[in-house]
This record gives C-alpha cells, structure tokens and sequence, in this order.
C-alpha cells in the first residue's frame, strides 16, 4: 500500500527518537550533577569565607568572593546549557510530531482519492475516512497549539454517507480520542489551565509563562506585532 | 424410473409379475369372471395389486433387498392401480422378454433361457502402464473473480446471432467490415461486467434476497441442496425446486409460470378465491394455484415432475364447489375442502386456509396392513376448532401453522373405497376413485353461485386497474454512464465503431429488460448475493484493518504528544532551575557581604540622581590639565564602585565621604553658577537622603564593619516604620512635646513627616502631612529665632580658614566632634537639605552647628532629653547645652577641638572678628564677579581656596552674629534681620552674597507660601551659605554616623 510507504519511512526516522532523548536526558542529569557539586563547592566556599573573612584582606575577600562568583557563572552556564538542551529537545519532538501530523493527513488525503477514484469503492472506507477526519480533528484541539489556526478550520465534511458511515462514525472517535488528561500536563497562561483553542505567546523571552488562552488575555483575533503578557507588560513599564 | 419391484415372500406363486407390463393386457378386476378371479392371487405390492395366477410356478427369489420406496417412486406409478392380470400362461411370455435380466439376475426362472455371455481373449493387447498418480490431487480451483472479469464469459445465443447478422448485414450493405462474433461477446461482456460494478457501487438498489423466505406452496423455510427455494425474477415468488415442479435450476432468470405466460394480467385461482401464490396452469388454460391442485383430493397434475398441467377439474364434485369457506365467508368461489375431524364438515379453501394458519399437513406415510406395507402421502387439514393442541400457533401472518398429527382421513375421500387406504396421491393424473361423491352436507345452492359470480365480475375491473402497476415490474438495467462505454470500447479499432457501441448497448439494454435485468452472465447473476457478502466482509476486514492503522498512528501520536508535554515541563524545569541560581546566587551574595550589596544599591541610586553622568568618571586631566592643583583627591562613581567592589569600604562613613568628596570637588573646582556646580548642588540634596535612607537601614539591619557581614543578631529593632496615628496626633500637639528641645521636636516631626509621607495615601494621611510641615515650620523658625551660638559658624570658619589645605582633615574634626549629634542632625539635615528654609540659611547653619556641639551623645542625651522635666525652659536649656558643648568637645580631647573651642570663645567674645581678619584681605575676591572668580579659580588655586573659606566663614559669621541677637526678637524681625543685615553689610562688598541673599528670600517665599520643606530645597540653588552650611553638616552628618555606628 503506497500510503503505508511514507508511514514507514516515518516510523524509521522515529526509531532514533528514543535514543536521542535518552542521550539528551542524560546529558541534562549529568549537567545537574555539575551544578549540584558546583552548588556543594560554594557553600563550602562560604561557609569559609564567612569563618575567615575577619581576617581577610580586601583583596583576599575580594580573590575569595571572585571563587564563589565564578562558581555560580558556572553554575549559569550549565542551567544554560540544560535550557537549551531542553528546548532542543523539544524542537526535536515537535518536528516528529508536525511530520507526523503532516504524514497523517497525507494518509487521510490518500485514502480521500482512493474512495473517490473508485466508485465502486464501498461507502464504509468514506465512513472510515470521515470518522478519521473527525479524529484528527478532536485530536489536534488539545493539543495544537501554535498550529491551532491550521486545525481549527477543517470541517467537516459530510458526504452523504450510508448508515453504515453513521455507525462508523459514531463508534469510531469515541474509543481513541478519550484520552485520559494527563495530570502531568504543563499548564499554561494566567489561569494555569492546560493548553486549548488558540493560545499566544509572550514576546517577552524570558516570559515565565510564556503562552496564554486568547479568552484569558481578552484576545478574539491575533494581534499584530509583537504582544507582551499583562505581567510582563507591567515589568516594562517598571524598568522604564 | 421405475425400479422393478418384489415382494417374493408374500407371493405364494413365487413368481412375481411384472406389474408396469401387463398393465397393457392386464384386464381390470371388474372384468374379471369368478372363475378367473378364483383362480388368481391379489398381492398389493407397495400400493399396486398384483395378480398372480394359482397355477404359476412360483419362482423363489432370493432377494434380500426391499429397499424403502420413496414417495416419488411410489407416487410416480402411476399404474398401481392397474391390476395386472391375466392367466397365469399368458402372462409370462410377454414379460419374459423385457424381464430377461432381472430374471437371469436373480437366477431363477429355469424356464427362460439366458444368453451366455460370449468373450475372447485379447492377447496382444497389453495394458498400458497407467500414468502414474501426480503425488497431488487434482483440484478445481474456481478462478477468483478479478481473473474471470478480465475473461470473456458471454456466449452467444442465438438472438444474439441474429441481431448480429442483422447488423453485419447492414454494416455490409454500408460498406463497412464485418463485426465479429468475438468482438460482441467481448462487448456484451464488458457491458455486463460494468453494471455489475454499476450494481453493486449502487448499493442496494436490487431487492435483497429473504433470507428466511419461505416456499409459498409448503409454507416451510428449509432449504436443501437438492431442493432449493426459488424466486421468481418478477413477482418474487418463492418456491421450493419440488413444490413448483423445477427440477433443474435454469441458467439465468427464472420466472415463475404465472409471470412467464401471463406477465401482462394477473391470473386467478379457479380453486379458490385468493391471488398471488404459485400458479400453474389447468388443462384447460385456467389457473389454480398448487396448493390447491395438491389439496383438492379430485384434482392432480399431469406430470408429477414438472407438476403441470393440473387436471381433474372437471372431476370435482358440485358439492364441493359449492362448500362455503368458512374463513373467507365466499359461497361458490373455487372449490373447498373440508376439516377432516370426523363429522366436523367445516369447509375452507386451501389458500385462506393457509393464510388463516390452519393445521394442514402433508405426510408421507407407510402403513402396513393385511395387504403388506402401503407408502401413502397423508394430507390432513383441520378447522380451527379441531387444530391440535400443540400446533395452534401462528408461524406467520395469514399463514398455516403445521405440526403433525395422526393422519386423518380427507373428507372428500371418506366415502373412497372402503377396504383400501386412501393413496392421495398428488401426482395422481387420474383421479378416478375419489371422484364418486363429495360426501358431507353439500349446499350448494346456485344462489350462491349466482352470487359469487357477480363478485367476480364486480372484481375483475378493480383487480386489472389495482395489478395493472405491478404487471409491468421494475426492470432495474443499471445505467452505464458514456464515459464508462467509451472505455469499454477503447481497446477495440473497428470502423463505425460508436454507431455499432450505441446499437449494441441498445440492444444489450433490450436484452437485459427482457430477462427483466437479471445478468446475462450466470456467474454475475449467482454471484452477486454472495460476492456482495464477500465483499462487504472483505471491505469489513479493510476497514477494521485501517481502523487498527490509524489507531496505531494515533496511539503513536498521542505518545509523541505525551513526550512532548514531558519535555515541555523538562523545559520549564530548568527555566526554573536557572532562575533559583541566580537567586542563590544573590541571596549568597547578599549573606556574605550584605554591606556591599547596600552600598551597591545605594550607589545605584545616587547614581541615578547624576542623570547627566557627570560624576560618573573620573575627571579627564586632559580636559582640565589643572584639576589636580585644584583637588587633591578626586573622586567619582566609578571610582567609588571600584572601591566598593575591592571591599575597601568597610563603614557607611567611608563611603559617604567618597560621595561627600565627589560634591566638594566639583563645587570646589567650578563655579557657583556652573552647571556642574548646580549639579553638585543638586547631587548632595538628593544624596543626602538617599544616604539617610541608607543608613536607616544599616542600623536597622546591622552590620559588622570588620566582616561587611551581617551582625551575629540583629540590633536592636527599633522600629523606624512602625507607626501609629497616636504618636503623630500626640506630636502634634505642642504641648506634648513641650519638654523637649525644638531641636528635639524637630528631629521627631521631621522623623513623623517621613513616616506619614511613606504610607499609602490618605484622607488623614495628607491632613497630618500639612499638620506635621506646619508644626515643622513653625519650630524652624522658632529655632531660627534664638541666637545660635557663634561658634558653629567660628569654628567652620576657622576650620576652613585654618585648614584649609587639609580639607578633609578639618572634615575629620567635624566628624569626630560632631558624632554625638546624630539624630538631630538628621532631623536638620533633613530640613537643610530638602526644606532650606530662608531663615536657616543664614541662621541655620549656626544652630545646627551649635546644636550639634550642645547635646555631646546624642544617643544618651535622647533619652535624657525625653526624660528631662518639661519645666526646662527652652532657653536656660540652649544655654546648658551650650555649656554641655563646651565641655564635651574637651571630653574628646582632640586638638582641632579645642581650638575650635578657643575659636568658638573667641567667636562668642567677638563676633565679627574672625570676620574681619579672613574677610577683609580677601574682601575684594568675594567682592568679585562669578566670573572673576572664575578665573581666579583657574588661575590661581591658592588666593582661591582662602577666598573659599573666607566665604564660608563669612557667611557663617555673618550668619552667626545676626542670629544670636535676634533670637530675643520674634520671627519676624529674626527674619527681617539677616535680611536687612546682610543687605547692609553686603551691600557695596558682596554681590554673590546678595544674590544668595535673595534666592534665600525667594526660598522662604516659597517655603511660607507652599509651607512644604521638601520641595523648597529644590528651589535653593546656588545660596553659597547654605551649601556650606550642608556641605558642612553633611560632613558632621557623616561623622556622627561613623559615631554612631562605632558606638553600635
């Protein structure tokens, strides 16, 4: 089957996934294990500075104190490091999941040609499809975030579909798609609900929040330019 | 088919005859004599009646088999009834013949004479080897489907030639190649093929076959092999294979006889009332359904195979025609049959029987009596009241419920031959026993008949118009659209090809609605049930295939999403991580030297309050080559923060004396009406609370100057920003504060003013914030009043005078003599720096000072100020603490001090003296212009720095002296006072003076006016006495906080 054909290709490009992640997991813990004993050196370091600093000379304390401060760039640079590998980490797994996105609508566009190619084909693969359709729509709601805008105007295509279509269609998304929510799930925007519907994100790099439901920021429409979070809004202001 | 039979033990003759054949000459046993009968044998052999002679030798037979008849056979003999019979000696030749085999078979019959069987060898004829058996079975592999589409399965017929001769004949006389039969095959079996997939993609556009249809003749669902049910293509008749008489399954439709002869009108059971059903046709061209024909003892049909035609109509009884039906209440319709309950004479057709669900049931049955066993078919039917009990149950709407019972007798046949079973046999053509009477109570009345005559004219109009839709059924030819035709023919080349397409379809069309749209392909036809099954399962299988696919992606994705959402949070983690470093990192800065990071933050703000960044670097020497002759030690905010860094402040004092230096220097180095000047000005006001406010806090949090660390345990809180509306409201009143020193009162107003002014804004808030500045001003001007002692002002002067090129020595001096006096000085420094009022300019600098000499430990002397009777007089107690000044500085011993003393003595004795003696050399430098002065300061750093200190001391003195005298006067004239003084005495000589002067009024102005001492300072911009005056207390200020601090 040709539709199989890329899914497999994807499912090699995939293989590597879980290596990657382990690889950069590790990485990550081996990066937190540098900065536990970095954080470690420093308190000692200040436990001593702290016994010995009546003694000191400016200098010294100043040579000693520079210790301690560099242990902490130290420090920073490996919390850098994590935050990057993090991200990295996460561009990698959402590119796998546009591909997979992407791979699966070919699939479901495939499958649209086939029925419609072959008109003998029986309505039930119209009904499979549509159901998928369905599917990838309530899939794509939790989860798509910034693709949101892509997955919100599919619709619905109803063509008129036997009854076995119906049945098909009423059977088929209830059983995949009721995921259960993953209490782990990341939270999001000044409500601290999870992601849905359209969310924005903060301009503002360095944004502990980073992204906001539309309805919570009193949005409808994308705004132009660059938007800043009301917190963050208000730390510009303060800065200023 | 018949088999002959035997039955040796009951012949007594031992010799059986052959019945079928003597049937020709066999008379019947009404002709036969007594005599003749006496001398011959009746054997009933399975139904027929054999007569064997007396005098035939009975051959014995050795036959082991009597295999059970069926019913067919038995049925199908039809002349059992036929006695053969005749003299025992002429009956045998004429069965010897044909009986040869069976005869030498059984090996008896020693009489006949049996061909020998003649051979020969064949010698040369060797057999040939067998092929060897293939190690596999041969096996019919049927070809899948998709193979045999692509075959061509259509054969001709003959129609089909014809019209292809037709065309080709055409096509000829046209001039046009000849179409091969090939070729039409191929075409008509592509077109079949295409709607086929027409059909099926149509969904279920055919009627699906019953799956529980049930033959209409026996009313049962079972379904053999070998007896199928049918359906008619038109009218859907179902019927089973024996009950219809179709022993072979056609090829391709299959129509019912009434559909096939009569497709146009719908025909009518003679028999009976009822329509629809399965019809054949009468003998004599009626129809009667076959029900009937069975049911109705006197009727049978011709050919028990084919079970057509029906006869013996005419044989029916009137009676019987004139039974009245009892379900359908119709008198003279067809011909009834009656319950066969013995004296229940209940009539009924056969059909409303069997709608009306009556116990009906045709059995075969084998009896055995006298005359050996007898295969019959038992047909019993009941009414209502007698259907057995267990079989009065409705199988389907308007149709007979069967369940078996003993047999019983047909009532019609009750009065048959009496001796002899009742063989209703239904393939029986002849009826010729029942046909005696109809026995029961007969009512026919021709009334009746009349009647139902004239029902059935009534009938007839309505009946043709109600069938006439149904006549012409719906022949469904799935279309075949052009596009599709046009494919079909692609890959043929002929000429004329889309003329001879279109008749061909046109004809293939024709074909197909006369077949009433059944396939011309067999297998499409037979198929198409049982592929649409195949295929639906097969499309099943496809979709749960797919189904479990996309489940498995969306299962993949949902994991990938889940990884996703993991990471995310990995990601948030160490966002946070990062940021608990960084705060580690400051709080670990903050915990070992918290000092520094005050003196960071208070720097910053300082800072900030130098928006021009002029003090930010050091002075470029290069810029100005002679700053150096000027400044001894310059400083600027870098410098400040570098020495912040390397640790070298370790008190509050040292840090502010770099800032203190930073505004000296400039104020030293440029003019009074420079902008940098101003900017100093400017720095040191707004610094100064930014130090205070920093100093707030460092005693607040308390710090260890050796370690910059935080203090072991806290200092002790004094609370600086509790607070209560009590303690203001009870300030407020002059009374309560009576017993304090107004510099005391001061320093608390001015410590409320601070407090109310930081919280939140407030109705009471800014009411008391007016109250406090009133109650403030007031108190300034009061202490404005009394004349401050001369001292302060002397000692400045000598100081500066003295000491000048050590300015920071004689800062030192200040500093340690001053510590004492912190609060208070605060409390003033606050007033001089925010709020400098006019009258302190001149007058202030003198009290503070002396204010600052007088109470000797401030933070003892607090207390005892506060515990100090309120009957101490303000005066007396000036007076005191001018004593209390003298003595301490001699307490402290240091030698500035008492020289300062002795200058303050003489000060006191003479208080313009070191006025004139500093001032008069000098006069004319103060006399001069800002911009002689200038240059002055350019050039010549020496005859500047005196004429600086002139100038400060002047001012003080001149401050001084005017003061102490007016401190007996009211405010007014206190004010008028410096006023007019300073006007007198500067009148010719002192032009920057003057001009002090005047800003110093316009400050008062504005401070009476706007009654606020914050925003006046801002106001005071160049009063040279006054920034002394600052400058001076700043230094004193400082000093007092090493104090203080040292003595924390």
């Amino acid at each position: 089957m040709a539709t199989a054909m890329y899914l497999e290709h994807y499912l090699d490009s995939i293989e590597n996934l879980p290596c990657e992640l382990q690889r950069n997991f590790q990485l990550m813990r081996e990066l937190d294990q540098r900065t536990e004993d970095k954080k470690a050196e420093i308190d000692i370091l200040a436990a001593e500075y702290i016994s010995t600093v009546k003694t000191l000379s400016p200098d010294q304390r100043v040579e000693h104190l520079q210790k301690i401060q560099s242990a902490y760039s130290k420090c920073k640079e490996y919390s850098d490091d994590k935050v990057q590998l993090a991200m990295q980490t996460y561009e990698m797994v959402d590119k796998h999941i546009r591909r997979l996105d992407a791979d699966l609508a070919r699939f479901e566009a495939d499958l649209k040609d086939k029925m419609e190619g072959s008109d003998f084909e029986s309505s039930g693969g119209r009904g499979l499809k549509k159901g998928r359709a369905q599917k990838e729509k309530r899939g794509s709601r939790g989860r798509g975030r910034r693709t949101s805008e892509e997955d919100t105007p599919k619709k619905k295509k109803h063509k008129g579909g036997s009854e076995f279509t119906d049945t098909i269609l009423s059977v088929h998304p209830s059983d995949v798609l009721d995921m259960p929510v993953d209490p782990n799930e990341p939270t999001y925007c000044l409500c601290h609900q999870v992601s849905y519907g359209e969310m924005i994100g903060c301009d503002n790099p360095d944004c502990p929040i980073e992204w906001f439901h539309f309805a919570c920021v009193d949005l409808t429409t994308k705004p132009k330019g660059k938007w800043f979070c009301p917190r963050c809004v208000q730390e510009r202001r303060k800065k200023k | 088919m018949r088999k002959p039979r035997r039955k040796s033990r009951q012949n007594a003759e031992g010799r059986r005859s052959p019945s079928p054949y003597s049937l020709k000459c066999s008379p019947t046993r009404e002709t036969l004599t007594y005599a003749q009968a006496q001398r011959i044998v009746e054997v009933d052999i399975d139904g027929r009646l054999h007569r064997i002679g007396i005098y035939d030798p009975l051959k014995i037979i050795t036959e082991d088999e009597l295999t059970a008849q069926d019913i067919t056979e038995c049925n199908s003999n039809k002349e059992n009834s036929e006695q053969p019979q005749f003299p025992g000696k002429s009956k045998k030749p004429s069965s010897k013949g044909k009986k040869k085999e069976s005869c030498s078979k059984h090996g008896s019959g020693t009489s006949f004479h049996l061909p020998q069987p003649s051979f020969r060898m064949v010698d040369s004829g060797s057999q040939p080897e067998a092929p060897p058996l293939p190690a596999a079975y041969y096996r019919y592999i049927e070809k899948p489907p998709e193979d045999l589409d692509a075959e061509v399965e259509y054969d001709m017929d003959e129609e089909d030639l014809a019209w292809l001769d037709m065309v080709n004949e055409k096509r000829r006389v046209d001039g046009h190649s000849v179409v091969s039969a090939d070729t039409f095959e191929l075409l008509v079996d592509r077109l079949e093929k295409e709607s086929y997939l027409e059909s099926r993609s149509s969904g279920a556009q055919q009627s699906l076959i019953d799956e529980d249809a049930f033959c209409c003749v026996c009313l049962d669902d079972e379904c053999h092999n070998s007896n199928v049910i049918l359906f008619c293509d038109i009218c859907n008749l179902a019927v089973h294979q024996e009950c219809y008489g179709v022993p072979y399954i056609p090829e391709g439709q299959w129509l019912c006889r009434c559909c096939l002869q009569s497709p146009s009108r719908p025909v009518d059971c003679v028999l009976c009332p009822n329509k629809g059903g399965a019809f054949k046709q009468t003998s004599d061209g009626h129809w009667a359904h076959v029900v009937c024909a069975i049911w109705i003892p006197e009727v049978c049909f011709a050919n028990t195979v084919f079970l057509e035609p029906i006869e013996g109509i005419d044989n029916i009884p009137p009676a019987r025609w004139k039974l009245t039906c009892y379900i359908c209440k119709q008198k003279g319709l067809g011909a009834a049959i009656q319950c066969h309950k013995v004296n229940c004479y209940t009539a009924f057709h056969v059909t409303c029987a069997q709608r009306a669900g009556l116990f009906m049931k045709i059995e075969p049955m084998r009896e055995t009596s006298l005359n050996g066993t007898i295969f019959t078919v038992r047909k019993t039917a009941y009414c209502e009241a007698h259907s057995p009990p267990g079989a009065a149950t409705t199988r389907r709407k308007g149709d007979s419920p069967g369940s078996l019972s003993e047999a019983g007798d047909e009532e019609g046949l009750k009065e048959g031959c009496g001796e002899e079973e009742e063989k209703e046999e239904v393939e029986e053509e002849e009826e010729d026993e029942g046909q005696g009477g109809v026995g029961g109570p007969l009512k026919g009345l021709p009334k009746k008949n009349k009647m139902a005559l004239k029902q059935k004219i009534k009938k007839e109009p309505e009946e043709v118009s109600r069938d006439t839709p149904s006549t012409v059924p719906m022949v469904t030819v799935p279309q075949i659209p052009s596009y599709r035709l046009n494919k079909i023919c692609s890959g043929l080349s002929f000429q004329r090809k889309n003329q001879f397409i279109q008749r061909l379809h046109n004809y293939w069309l024709l074909k197909r609605q006369a077949r009433n749209g059944v396939p011309l392909i067999r297998r499409l036809h037979s198929h198409l049930q049982s592929q649409r099954n195949a295929e639906q399962r097969e499309q099943d299988e496809k979709t749960s295939a797919v189904k479990e696919e996309l489940k498995y992606w969306q299962k993949l994705r949902h994991d990938l999403e889940r990884a996703r959402l993991l990471i995310e949070l990995i990601r948030k983690r160490e966002k946070l991580k990062r940021e608990q470093v960084k705060i580690q990192q400051a709080a670990m800065e903050l915990e070992l030297m918290p000092f520094n990071v005050l003196l960071r933050t208070t720097l910053d703000l300082l800072q900030e309050k130098d928006p021009a960044h002029i003090f930010a670097e050091p002075v470029n020497l290069s810029e100005v080559p002679d700053y150096l002759e000027f400044i001894s030690k310059p400083m600027d905010f870098s410098t400040m923060r570098r020495k912040l860094e390397s640790h070298l402040y370790r008190t509050l004092e040292e840090f502010e004396e770099d800032f203190n230096l930073i505004v000296t220097n400039c104020m030293k180095y440029n003019a009074k009406d420079t902008i940098f000047h101003r900017a100093a000005v400017r720095l040191r006001d707004l610094g100064g609370a930014i130090l205070r406010h920093a100093r707030r806090q460092a005693e607040n949090i308390g710090y260890d100057p050796e370690r910059g660390t935080h203090l072991p345990e806290s200092p002790k809180l004094e609370d600086f920003y509790r607070f209560s509306w009590e303690d203001v409201d009870n300030i407020l009143i002059p009374e309560n504060r009576a017993h304090l020193s107004p510099e005391v009162q001061l320093k608390e107003l001015l410590e409320k003013l601070d407090l109310v002014s930081a919280m939140r804004s407030s109705g009471a808030r800014t009411r008391r914030v007016r109250l406090l500045r009133r109650e403030i001003n007031a108190l300034r001007q009061k202490l404005a009043q009394p004349p401050p002692p001369p001292q302060p002002p002397s000692l400045n002067k000598t100081v500066s005078n003295g000491e000048l090129p050590a300015e920071a020595q004689g800062d030192v001096t200040v500093l340690e003599q001053a510590p004492q006096e912190e609060p208070e000085d605060d409390g003033d420094r606050d007033d001089s720096k925010l709020p400098p009022p006019p009258t302190l300019e001149p007058t202030g600098p003198a009290p503070s000072l002396s204010e600052q000499d007088s109470p000797p430990d401030p933070p003892t002397l607090k207390p005892i100020n506060d515990s100090k009777p309120p009957s101490r007089f303000l005066k007396p107690r000036k007076v005191e603490e001018d004593e209390l000044l003298e003595k301490s500085p001699l307490q402290i011993g240091s030698e500035p001090l008492q020289r300062l003393l002795s200058d303050n003595g003489i000060n006191r004795v003479s208080l313009m003296a070191p006025d004139v003696p500093a001032g008069t050399p000098l006069s004319g430098v103060g006399r001069r212009t800002s911009v002689l002065f200038k240059k002055a300061k350019n050039g010549v750093k020496l005859q500047r720095s005196p004429d600086r200190a002139l100038e400060n001391g002047e001012d003080h003195g001149a401050v001084g002296s005017p003061a102490s005298p007016a401190s007996i006067e009211d405010e007014q004239h206190s004010r008028k006072r410096p006023r007019s003084r300073s006007c007198s005495e500067s009148e010719g000589e002192r032009s920057p003076r003057q001009e002090e002067e005047t800003g110093v009024t316009n400050g008062f102005g504005k401070h009476t006016e706007s009654g606020s001492d914050s925003e006046c300072s801002l106001g005071l911009s160049g009063g040279l006495a006054f920034e002394a005056c600052s400058n001076h207390m700043e230094k004193n200020w400082s000093a007092c906080l090493l104090k203080n601090s040292i003595s924390v």
